[in-house]
């Protein structure tokens, strides 16, 4: 029924890695716009819909992955501009440690499969 | 997705940054030019900047920020009272440019650390790039 290469916790595991490569992109538009007027910070959530996706079964691949405005962090600007440098490093740093995280985690995978390969 | 994508938004950052130094050595540069070819003193040049977006109503693709112009400073020149300037009327007042060195001091720290901070955001790209090439290895 499960293909070798058909695996769920591959297909998890790649929606977290497109995940961490569109937040990636998106933390660094929120930098590049650090001094930009009235720029809204935008985030990329996808947890909860992973979450969803994996308790009711349904196919994870289904779950999309989309850029949304923040408008909720106070600005803490004059010029409405509400990006925190401090917030968007850390995310970064964390984003890039669970981005090799789930690399490793696939490599192993592939690594175990070619073991059974050879024998 | 491209992780392209993202180095071209880091890069634009860059972009952006670099311009605002370059006005800001200007100003600190004509702090004290009292004479221009338009006639009066120097005018403070500030950077205008906005968000760079595709009309894409997928939301796929951010290409971070696009320089909207270089605009001059309209707030008034400060009056100097200094008779001895070759450029002071008859009642001994110079028009000073408007340029406050202190502001551009704190300008130049905060382009320099936006600078820095996409530098960074552009090397973590090329890094996680540079480890999904290693899947499989």
């Amino acid at each position: 029924m499960m293909g070798v290469f058909d695996n769920n916790n591959l297909k998890i595991a790649q929606k977290g890695l497109d995940a961490a490569v569109k937040r990636q992109s998106v933390i660094s538009n929120n930098i590049a716009n650090i001094n930009t007027p009235g720029y809204k910070r935008k985030e990329v959530k996808f947890e909860d819909a992973l979450l969803n996706a994996m308790n009711s079964g349904n196919d994870v691949s289904s779950v999309s992955i989309n850029a949304t405005e923040d408008n909720t962090t106070l600005a803490e600007r004059i010029d409405g501009n509400n990006v925190n440098m401090d917030r968007e490093m850390s995310d970064m740093a964390q984003n890039a440690i669970r981005y090799e995280a789930v690399i490793r985690q696939v490599s192993r995978h592939f690594e175990g499969l070619k073991n059974v390969i050879r024998g | 997705m491209s992780f392209l994508n993202s180095i071209n938004v880091s890069s634009s950052g860059l972009t952006a940054e670099r311009i605002r130094m370059d006005l800001i050595s200007q100003n600190i540069t004509n702090a004290n030019t009292t004479r221009t070819e338009e006639g009066g003193p120097y005018k403070r040049k500030t950077l205008v900047v906005s968000e760079n977006k595709f009309s894409d109503i997928l939301n796929s693709k951010l290409s971070g920020v696009k320089v909207d112009k270089i605009a001059e400073d309209n707030t008034g020149f400060t009056k100097v009272h200094d008779p001895s300037n070759p450029d002071a009327d008859e009642d001994g007042y110079v028009m000073m440019p408007n340029v406050n060195i202190v502001e551009e001091m704190v300008n130049m720290i905060t382009a320099s650390r936006a600078y820095e901070a996409n530098i960074t955001a552009m090397n973590t790209t090329k890094s996680m790039a540079l480890k999904a090439i290693n899947i499989g290895k």
